[in-house]
């Protein structure tokens, strides 16, 4: 009797494993952190398209990237931030991949950070480096934000001609204010932790916080680029994703969530799918390695 | 006086002859069989990814103890921060335990749930929680600034966030190990003229005392291991849970598995003497 | 001593409601009644463990009704010992105790002497017992409260128990109230009774008094009254001088026809005419194999319906009429009325015996 139930409820359980009939399977995509908000309306209207469930995963970049070089998990689809992640995973598991928008580190503050008032582009090394205020910034290591932010810190001394400003501005914002990611970031400055963060434009609009902007020539672009690997177990969804982003539809979402979208994506590597060629202008890898 | 009848034969069906074994009996056979077999797996499945994560890091990372400063400093800090959780939670949550135990106050049920939440929390948000709480702009937090403690990027903020979570691990075992003891142990002491507090003293604790040593190396475990709630508070100084996942990210699985493995090894020692320590109960097994 | 005055304890959903009884200075008080009536929560209420939310509790003169438990100077012995396992049987013994000389002399006194210094889990049930009371009295208490001590030993060990209880009760004479739910215990030990169920007190008296005179068939049903009948009770008012008092007072006792099952049986007491019933110990019945002329005023034939022999004492019951009869005789009567079953005899017993409630 007990041999019957038992056996009864395995296969029960195997046939539940099995769903019915769906007609396309969800896809994977890796993507930078600071795209979440974005990401998740891409992925709803996606699927209104096309009738696709994407499966995001979000985080630092790099970390990203290690998780198909060391754990070899490979995605459908790639959104990172550029600056050698994207080219460091060519040729081995991309043949291409597009530029398809720009960000840049601001100074991010709420309306509760010291000198929030008279806080400007052009005396905000002033303010960040006075005793009391308090600076978070992202983890050099594992995120191009954090990498960005100290080298903008470290250039600031040569750029405002202020001897020892790399000292103070990188006192202010010491290790103790250093988090791993954006999100942790935020929370720091969302309860008053500290007056302010360096980090991404699109992080600060999508929070809500004010922000001041840096000066170009210190506060270089950052490029987000969009691939398929080569490996993806679904190629082709995969394509139709990225295909999707680029597309007028997919770039209004991006700008909607203050997303700097390239009017014109550039391409960037050879054999690019003909369904986004299209969409595209492309470079040759020479002119893309600045 | 008359003799007693004799005895007249039981019925058939009221004698104790051999019936054939109930068809269950097999069942039960095979149901021994299947629980052995799933608990092995499942013993397994708890076992194999530690070895393979000794065996992966384990040599490296033990050979690096002697190299690696960062490693060296990251691990004293993680078992300092833990130990020091864990004697806080032992002072502040004994009492609590206590009381649990053998209170018999309206909304009884109400406390023991609200200690149970922290473990429901997403590790994140609980730190975020205690930044809500102790952060530099409330008045906690203020207070404790003003006596030179801070709760991000410092010790404070690890043995904070250690405690948050883990301390709700040993109420429970506490509890359950004051509960143990038959009140009526206590009753009799004061009788004998024990205030309460002398009762529990010579009477209770000493019975006690083995399961809330059990209870506090569940705590100290779980201090050793927690990540999501420390790294929102604090990621300057790294305990050894952010040095691996910073290390992973950064340079990859080879820089990241003797970090891991190194804990794994080094956690073992205390562990395992404190349950060696343990030794017999000598509690009676729960009557009346 | 021990007084209670309408005390009032609750535990979950038990409570004991309007106790009041006192057992006088050393005198040997026994709570009777069945399991749950509340035995333990009254003692451990006297011993402060459970809070009394109505009522005054005195003891030895002092109001201790809201005291702590160690300052009441009372001893506890439960019915499991609850000897301390983690300690020493001295340890056990001398642990409410200022004075080891007293420790020590008290080990001696319960010839604990041999295993003073192992630890308690090795003892036998006996011996643990003995420890219990042991530790209670080394701290001389004034009040000693037992909770069924004797109730989970052999009875080999209850007898010695019992003895040594008894031997140090006499010599100290301090107070003491002892819980149990076996009669013949309350018949044996103690000067007063008290008899407990549900939580509420059914009777107080001397245990004579409850066997003899219970105040209802439940009580008597409990105490282990063989002859429990439900009848008609009427006053007797014969136009015969001798049956008809002088005067028609309350105090005096009527002469009381109680009529059951088609018998009439002849009694003394106070009763309202009507439903009662009547209790009649097995001890007070004779048998006989004629009928005398005794003053007995019931006489009864009977025929032997079954024979119960217990070492000294064969409880013997008869069918008078329909109706069963347990007599308790000696076995060596018995034999030499060659009692047996279907044997035809006589019955009889006292009206003063036959007590109506």
């Amino acid at each position: 009797m007990r041999l019957t139930f038992f056996s009864l409820a395995l296969f029960l359980a195997a046939g539940c494993g099995g769903r019915p009939e769906q007609p396309k399977p969800p896809i994977t995509v890796f993507a930078a952190a600071s795209l979440a908000r974005p990401l998740r309306v891409l992925a709803d209207s996606f699927q209104r398209h096309s009738r696709v469930t994407t499966r995001a995963e979000l985080g630092g970049s790099l970390e990203q990237a290690r998780k198909i070089t060391e754990l070899g998990r490979i995605p459908d689809a790639l959104m990172l931030v550029d600056d050698e992640v994207l080219s460091g995973l060519m040729p081995t598991y991309l043949d291409w991949y597009v530029r398809f928008a720009t960000n840049r580190v601001v100074v991010a503050y709420s309306r509760r950070s010291r000198y929030a008032d008279a806080i400007t582009t052009e005396n905000w090394y002033q303010v960040l480096s006075r005793r009391d205020v308090t600076v978070g910034r992202a983890d050099p290591a594992i995120a191009p934000a954090g990498r960005h932010a100290l080298s903008i810190l470290r250039r600031a001394e040569t750029y405002y001609r202020v001897p020892g400003l790399a000292d103070r501005l990188i006192g202010r914002a010491s290790l103790r204010y250093v988090r791993p990611n954006a999100t942790e970031l935020a929370a720091l400055l969302e309860t008053g932790e500290v007056d302010y963060i360096l980090d991404y434009e699109s992080v600060a609009r999508q929070y809500g916080f004010r922000f001041v902007t840096l000066p170009e020539d210190l506060a270089i672009a950052i490029l987000y680029g969009i691939s398929v690997p080569r490996q993806a177990p679904h190629f082709q969804e995969g394509v139709e994703f990225v295909q999707f982003v680029l597309s007028d539809e997919g770039k209004q979402i991006l700008r909607a969530a203050k997303v700097n979208v390239l009017s014109m994506p550039v391409a960037i590597g050879s054999a690019v799918p003909p369904e986004i060629s299209g969409f595209v202008r492309t470079a040759t890898a020479a002119a893309a390695a600045r | 006086m008359s003799v007693p009848p004799p005895l007249q034969p039981l019925p058939a069906e009221l004698t104790l002859e051999e019936r054939p074994a109930p068809a269950g009996r097999r069942g039960d056979g095979l149901l021994s069989i299947a629980a052995a077999l799933f608990a092995s797996l499942f013993l397994l499945f708890l076992v194999a990814p530690l070895v393979g994560l000794v065996g992966g890091g384990g040599t490296s990372g033990l050979r690096q103890l002697s190299t690696d400063a960062e490693l060296r400093s990251s691990l004293l800090l993680t078992i300092g921060t833990a130990t020091l959780a864990s004697l806080l939670g032992i002072i502040g949550a004994t009492p609590v335990a206590y009381a649990l135990a053998r209170g018999r106050f309206r909304g009884r049920a109400i406390v023991a749930a609200m200690i149970d939440l922290p473990l429901l929390i997403p590790h994140p948000v609980a730190g975020i929680a205690l930044l809500l709480v102790l952060g530099r702009n409330t008045a906690l937090g203020s207070a404790l600034w003003a006596l030179g403690l801070q709760i991000t990027g410092s010790i404070t903020g690890i043995v904070c966030a250690m405690l948050f979570v883990s301390a709700p691990l040993y109420v429970s075992a506490a509890r359950e190990a004051f509960d143990r003891v038959d009140p009526r142990f206590e009753g009799v002491a004061r009788t004998l003229g024990d205030s309460r507090w002398r009762a529990l003293r010579r009477v209770t604790l000493p019975l006690a005392w083995r399961g809330l040593l059990a209870a506090a190396i569940v705590m100290w475990a779980r201090a050793v291991s927690e990540f999501g709630a420390i790294v929102i508070l604090v990621y300057h100084p790294r305990v050894a849970s952010v040095l691996s996942y910073e290390r992973f990210t950064a340079f990859g699985l080879k820089e990241a598995l003797p970090v891991a493995a190194v804990l794994v090894l080094l956690a073992l020692i205390p562990l395992a003497a404190l349950r060696a320590l343990r030794g017999d109960d000598l509690l009676p097994s729960r009557r009346r | 001593m021990i007084s209670l005055e309408r005390i009032t304890a609750h535990v979950g959903d038990f409570s004991l409601a309007d106790i009041t009884f006192e057992v006088p200075q050393g005198a040997y008080g026994i709570v009777i009644g069945p399991t749950g009536a509340g035995k333990t929560t009254l003692v451990e209420a006297i011993a402060g463990l459970v809070p009394v939310t109505r009522g005054r509790l005195t003891l030895g003169g002092t109001d201790l009704t809201h005291a702590p438990p160690e300052r009441r100077r009372l001893g506890l012995v439960y019915q499991h010992a609850y000897l301390f396992p983690h300690l020493t049987v001295r340890e056990n013994v001398g642990y409410g105790s200022a004075s080891s000389r007293i420790t020590v002399e008290m080990l001696e006194r319960f010839g604990l002497g041999e295993v003073a210094g192992r630890n308690v889990r090795v003892l036998s049930g006996g011996e643990r017992q003995l420890v219990a009371i042991a530790r209670a009295l080394a701290r001389r208490p004034e009040v000693l409260l037992l909770d069924e001590p004797f109730a989970a030993l052999d009875p080999r060990r209850r007898i010695t128990v019992r003895r040594e209880l008894r031997t140090i009760y006499f010599e100290r004479r301090f107070t003491v109230l002892q819980v149990t739910h076996d009669f013949h215990e309350a018949g044996l030990l103690g000067d007063i009774g008290v008899v407990l169920d549900r939580g509420r007190i059914l009777q107080v008296g001397k245990p004579e008094e409850l066997f003899r005179k219970p105040v209802s068939p439940l009580v008597a049903d409990f105490l282990g009254a063989e002859n429990v009948f439900a009848g008609m009770a009427q006053p007797i008012r014969d136009e015969a001088p001798d049956w008809t008092p002088s005067v028609d007072a309350e105090d005096v006792e009527h002469a009381v026809a109680f009529t059951t099952g088609g018998i009439t049986l002849y009694a003394l007491g106070h009763v309202v005419p009507g439903a009662a019933h009547a209790v009649i110990r097995a001890d007070d019945i004779s048998l006989s194999r004629s009928a005398g002329a005794s003053s007995v005023r019931n006489q009864f034939r009977a025929t032997v319906v079954d024979m119960a022999p217990a070492g000294a004492i064969t409880r013997v019951t008869v069918d008078v009429s329909g109706i069963s009869l347990v007599a308790a005789v000696t076995t060596r009567s018995a034999q030499e009325l060659q009692l047996a079953r279907g044997v035809e005899v006589f019955a009889a017993f006292k009206a003063t015996a036959v007590h109506l409630c």
